[in-house]
Formats: C-alpha cells, sequence, structure tokens
C-alpha cells in the first residue's frame, strides 16, 4: 500500500510500504477514504516531538470502511463506515471506565519510555511516535485499529466524509478546549490560534454561549475565517493583552484557549529566546501563546490548553497564573467521550466541519501538502488527503 | 544518553533556569560568534575559543553556567534514569505496584495459572510444572544462554499473597501480595530478590541494571491481560523501514484471562 513516511525533519514522502495486517483479537484494519493533515503533525514534521524514527508511517485523524477484524471483534463488523478516534484506547482501564479515554493504562506499548518522560504513560496514539505506541498512522491507504470496537464510530452513509472526518480529532478537539474552559453563558472568551483546532474552539465556545469570543492570530486568511463564525480577530503582534482588557472593560477574558502549543510565533525576549532555545535543541516547547493566555486572562478565570506541549517550557509565568488564582486545564482529547454527541449536532447542522477544509489532495500529494500547511501558503488551513480507489491489499 | 526501551527519545528533557532577558540573548549571540569562529579555525585554540564561546552561548540562553546547568539536569531527568534499581551481590529487594481494574478473584486466579507467567516477560519461554509442585521457569535472554530455573510455591494464602522461591542455597524469591483498591479493582505488589552468583547470575547481570524496569513491564502486561485479554503491541506493523516488517504473531491469550 502507500502511505506517507517520516524520514526526519522536514522529509515526508509517500512511499510503498507492506499492509497492515490483524495482530491482536480485537484488532481491526480499516481501508482509508479520506485522511486529514494535523495542526499536531507540524510538530513530528518539523522533528519536535521525542521518539520518532526515519520509516514511521504518520497520521492520526482519518476514517474509512472496515474490511477485516480480529477474532474478539464482536461490536462492528465488516464494511462499516467508521471514523477513527487518534487516541487508542482499551475501554477496560480505570482510565477508560471514568471517560479519561487519552490517558489509557494499556494502549501504549512503549508505555516505560513514556513514564520515564512524565511519571505516568498517556494512552497510544496513531502515528504520533514510539512514545507515544509507535503505532502506525493514518496517512495511508490501509490502517491497523487495535481495540476497534472500542473506538470506531459508525457514521451514516447520507453524510460525506468531509462533514465526519473531523470527528475523530480537531472536532473533539476543539470542544473539548471549550468544555475545560468552563464556559457559562455570557462569557468572553479569548482563543490563541485559529488554526483547525482554534476555528472549531470558537464555535463550540458559541455553542456553549459564549457572548463574545476573541480570535488571535496573525494569518489573515485563518483570523477572516474566525470571524465568519463570529469571533473577533485580533492580530497577535499588537499588545494583545491590553486590547482585551479595553474590549472587556478592563475585566481581562473569562477564560483563555491556547491552541498554539509548543510552536508559537511570539516575539519579544522570550520569544526569540525560545526559539533560539529550541533551534539549538536545549529547548523543546515555545510558549508564547500560553504565556499571553496566563496573561491576559482575568482574576479566577481559566486556562484551557489543547495546544500540543511536548516537555519542557521556561518562563512559564507561573506567578501570574498564582496570583490571579487561575484554573489550568489540558491534556489530549478524550475523543470518544464527545464523538456520539458532536456527530449528533452535525446532523442537526449545529456546526459544520467541512467549512474549515480549503484544501484537498490525493494522499500523493501530502508532502507539497505538509509545506504547504506548515507555511500557512494560499490561505491553507485545513488539509483533506483522499488515498483514492486505487489501493488494494495485496 | 539514557535510551529506555531503545528508544531515542531526543529532544532531551531540559528546565529552565534563570532569566537572562535582552543580556542573556547579547551574551548568547556573543558567545555564538566565538563558537563558530573557534570552530572555522581548526586549530587548537580554536578549539579553546569555540569551547568558551560555546559556554558563553550556553548561559545566555539557558541563564545559568553549564555545570549549574548539568546540575539541574540531572535533577529534572532523573525519572528517566530511575529505570534501575541496582541489584547488589547480597541480594536486594526491589519491588512494583499496580492497580488493576478487575476484582481480586480473577486477578488472583490469573497469577495461580503458572502458564500465564510466561505471557509476562518475553525472557520466560515457558514453565513446566512436575507432579510434586515444583516449576521449572526457562528463561531465554537474548544473546545469552538459556536458564532453568526450579522454583516452588513457598507461600500462598488465598486472595492474598503468593511467593515462588528457586531452589538453592541463595534462592531467588518472587512475591506478589494482593489488596483492594480504595475505588474499585485490586493493588498488586511484585517484589523480587535475586540474589548475586550462583546460577541465576547470568540472569542477574542481564537485568541487573533494569530489575525494577522488569518488574514494572510484567505488571503492565499482567494488567493488560487481566483488563482487556490481550497484551498491545506495535510489532508487526507495516513501516517504511526497509526488511523491519515481521509477519504477525499469533496472539497469546491466557486461559481465564479475558475481561
Amino acid at each position: 500500500m502507500k502511505a506517507v513516511v517520516w524520514h526526519g525533519p522536514g522529509d515526508v514522502r509517500v512511499d510503498r510500504v507492506p499492509d497492515p495486517a490483524i495482530v491482536n483479537p480485537m484488532d481491526g484494519i480499516v481501508r482509508v477514504t479520506s485522511t486529514a493533515i494535523c495542526g499536531s503533525d507540524l510538530h513530528l514534521y518539523d522533528g519536535f516531538v521525542a521518539g520518532m524514527r526515519a520509516g514511521d508511517i504518520v497520521g492520526h485523524e482519518f476514517m474509512g470502511e472496515i474490511v477485516e477484524v480480529g477474532p474478539s471483534v464482536s461490536r462492528v463488523r465488516v464494511g462499516d463506515r467508521v471514523v477513527i478516534p487518534f487516541t487508542i484506547s482499551c475501554g477496560r482501564c480505570i482510565p477508560c471506565s471514568s471517560g479519561l479515554w487519552s490517558l489509557c493504562d494499556n494502549s501504549n506499548p512503549n508505555a516505560a519510555a513514556a513514564e520515564a518522560l512524565y511519571g505516568f504513560s498517556p494512552a497510544g496514539f496513531f502515528g504520533y511516535s514510539h512514545l507515544f505506541g509507535g503505532y502506525a498512522g493514518g496517512q495511508a491507504e490501509y490502517v491497523r485499529v487495535p481495540f476497534i470496537d472500542v473506538g470506531a464510530l459508525d457514521v451514516p452513509a447520507d453524510v460525506s466524509d468531509e462533514s465526519v472526518l473531523f470527528l475523530g480529532d480537531i472536532l473533539p478537539t476543539g470542544w473539548q478546549a471549550a468544555e475545560q474552559a468552563g464556559i457559562q453563558p455570557g462569557d468572553e472568551i479569548a482563543v490563541w490560534g485559529a488554526g483547525p483546532v482554534g476555528q472549531f474552539a470558537i464555535r463550540c465556545a458559541f455553542l456553549m454561549g459564549a457572548r463574545r469570543v476573541f480570535a488571535i492570530d496573525r494569518v489573515p486568511e485563518r483570523l477572516a475565517l474566525a470571524a465568519a463564525a463570529g469571533a473577533e480577530p485580533l492580530d497577535d503582534r499588537d499588545d494583545v493583552v491590553e486590547e482585551l482588557k479595553a474590549r472587556t472593560g478592563g475585566r481581562g477574558p473569562d477564560a483563555c484557549i491556547d491552541a498554539v502549543g509548543m510552536e508559537a510565533h511570539g516575539g519579544g525576549v522570550a520569544g526569540t529566546r525560545d526559539r533560539l532555545m529550541q533551534t539549538f535543541r536545549i529547548g523543546t516547547d515555545r510558549g508564547s501563546a500560553l504565556r499571553g493566555a496566563i496573561q491576559a486572562c482575568r482574576k479566577g478565570g481559566t486556562v484551557s490548553v489543547p495546544g500540543v506541549y511536548a516537555m519542557y517550557l521556561d518562563l512559564f509565568p507561573i506567578g501570574a497564573a498564582f496570583a490571579k488564582g487561575l484554573t489550568i486545564r489540558g491534556g489530549q482529547t478524550h475523543v470518544q467521550r464527545y464523538m456520539r454527541p458532536l456527530l449528533a449536532r452535525i446532523l442537526e447542522r449545529e456546526i459544520d466541519p467541512a467549512a474549515i477544509i480549503t484544501d484537498r489532495l490525493p494522499l500523493d500529494d501530502a508532502p507539497a501538502g505538509y509545506r504547504r500547511f506548515r507555511a500557512k501558503e494560499d490561505g491553507c488551513v485545513k488539509i483533506v488527503l483522499s488515498p483514492g480507489e486505487n489501493g488494494h491489499l495485496s | 544518553m539514557n535510551r529506555p526501551l531503545g528508544l531515542d527519545l531526543r529532544p532531551s528533557a531540559r528546565t529552565g533556569l534563570g532569566t537572562p532577558g535582552l543580556g542573556g540573548l547579547a551574551l548568547a549571540a556573543v558567545g555564538g560568534t566565538a563558537l563558530l569562529v573557534g570552530v572555522r579555525r581548526r586549530s587548537p585554540a580554536g578549539a579553546a575559543v569555540a569551547l568558551v564561546g560555546g559556554a558563553l552561548a550556553y548561559r545566555g540562553l539557558t541563564g545559568a553556567g553549564l555545570g549549574e546547568r548539568l546540575v539541574d539536569l540531572g535533577s529534572a531527568t532523573r525519572p528517566r534514569f530511575r529505570l534501575s534499581t541496582p541489584i547488589n551481590p547480597e541480594g536486594d529487594v526491589i519491588s512494583s505496584t499496580i492497580t488493576v481494574n478487575r476484582e481480586r478473584e480473577p486477578v488472583w486466579l490469573f497469577w495461580r495459572n503458572p502458564s500465564n507467567i510466561a505471557l509476562l516477560h518475553g525472557w520466560i519461554a515457558g514453565v513446566a510444572i512436575a507432579d510434586d509442585g515444583r516449576q521449572t521457569w526457562r528463561i531465554e535472554p537474548p544473546g545469552a544462554p538459556a536458564t532453568d530455573i526450579d522454583t516452588r510455591v513457598v507461600d500462598e494464602i488465598e486472595l492474598e499473597r503468593m511467593a515462588w522461591a528457586s531452589t538453592g542455597d541463595e534462592p531467588m524469591r518472587i512475591q506478589l501480595d494482593l489488596r483492594d483498591a480504595p475505588r474499585g479493582g485490586t493493588e498488586i505488589v511484585l517484589a523480587a530478590r535475586l540474589p548475586g552468583g550462583g546460577p541465576l547470575e547470568a540472569v542477574r547481570r542481564l537485568t541487573g541494571g533494569a530489575a525494577r524496569t522488569q518488574l514494572d513491564e510484567m505488571l503492565r502486561r499482567a494488567r493488560a491481560l487481566l483488563e482487556t485479554g490481550e497484551i498491545p503491541t506495535a510489532e508487526a506493523q507495516p513501516s517504511g523501514r526497509a526488511g523491519e516488517v515481521h509477519p504477525p504473531e499469533p496472539a497469546r491469550l491466557p486461559v481465564g484471562a479475558g475481561a
């Protein structure tokens, strides 16, 4: 089959690789009909996530048709059309039983490595480094899906791939970001990053009753897309903290959402220092968005962090967070918790995930897609890849 | 660098010290320039200039001297090196604990079944049971000769404790304790004493630096089997690495371990 293979920082290629096979009894094999390049794939692309090995198949947003199942699979069947969550979850451990699907105890075969870095291991993820399991990813014609009964969401035949594809990651991620912000009706919310997750966080914040949402970015097309959803655009190169204070009667936003993560573009002393440290590999994460969110948030407010951070962030403003009594929440998305209710909202036309798609490419063009997405060229916000009809298990 | 499970975990863990500000950035710029100049000279003097420049750049960027930084790094990354609990020749006791989302009875039955033991560690090739109750554990460490270890259950309290000890003058002892977890499930404590010398020396040397890791991994596998009936794996799957794909191995399900 064909798959998008990571060969090193800035180097992904579409290679011929062997087809996947059932390995464990609860596995399934999915023939991918649509997949996407996620913002967090760029952290792999740029070489900032530990545990990548040349030859890894990437991608964690995908959907398709089940073509094979293991002997212990009972809920889903061959022929089902399904969306697969990027979080691989067993459904039976204590975290899964508590709805904390992205913290599954059992799905990361390399848990020892993650425990060494983080104290405990989160779930395994598709196509997201050996630190998180080393599972082959979904930017491919076929994918092996462990615990497929637990994760796969069957979708109606009469909705398009583009309408439901993002149920596997970025739509639930935007929803969880808004939920973890603790939004109450009438709240004023600021969202750093108007990329795909930020776009959904904005829309979900409104669905939860936010009165105003401020979108902070520097890419005009992304700000325009946010404005189309009702957000008030702000350029991140301006004094955002002062601007937010001015627009909220001096209070500051009730909650701030960092939908940027570890590759923020901020300037100033801290931002320059972040970039230098990351360049020389003596630091891992660039934290301008998170610093801004903490600085801008009102007293007693909440900072929600869906943006991915890898390891360590210097100049973390713990003093501001402490002095203002902030609540900080974050983490990988418990996708399975949100897929079904969000599918219902899509079917009710409360939210249109396809609205953020700007580029549709064949899988073969994935390397160009990565370059365009990373450079944010030509208004690129979200790329959907189609493996096409030419993939065959052989 | 440390490579738990053989993984390259770069970029390495780093922590922040101090705030260099503009002065730090200036220092970093000066140091970086000296580093480049020194490297280009390709001479002992150049090497010295590069060394000093590198140290200055490091201080400028991190706000700390290199020595101070290394001290801090040791502290910050200590969990990465927690993997080893050294075993001294007198035989230290090492232990690991985990909570399983199952009641005590299935957990107890799982551990009482000797054939399940072989599923918990890649080096345990099998467990044979003699008529007198003696168990022979076949250990096949990679790159080392296989070793048979005769063991016997030496302590058994139903639903609470089981202990195995090897025969010989300096017995290895492995002990399992079960107790109810406060919010449901079962806490498992697995402890081992691996003595130095004797027929177990090869095993001790091979496992010595990472004995605690071995226990951790055994418990993780036991939890996966008890909760899901299978052990997660990313082996035998496609990649773009030439020659790395193996044919799928049959999943090994223990009898009665399914959730």
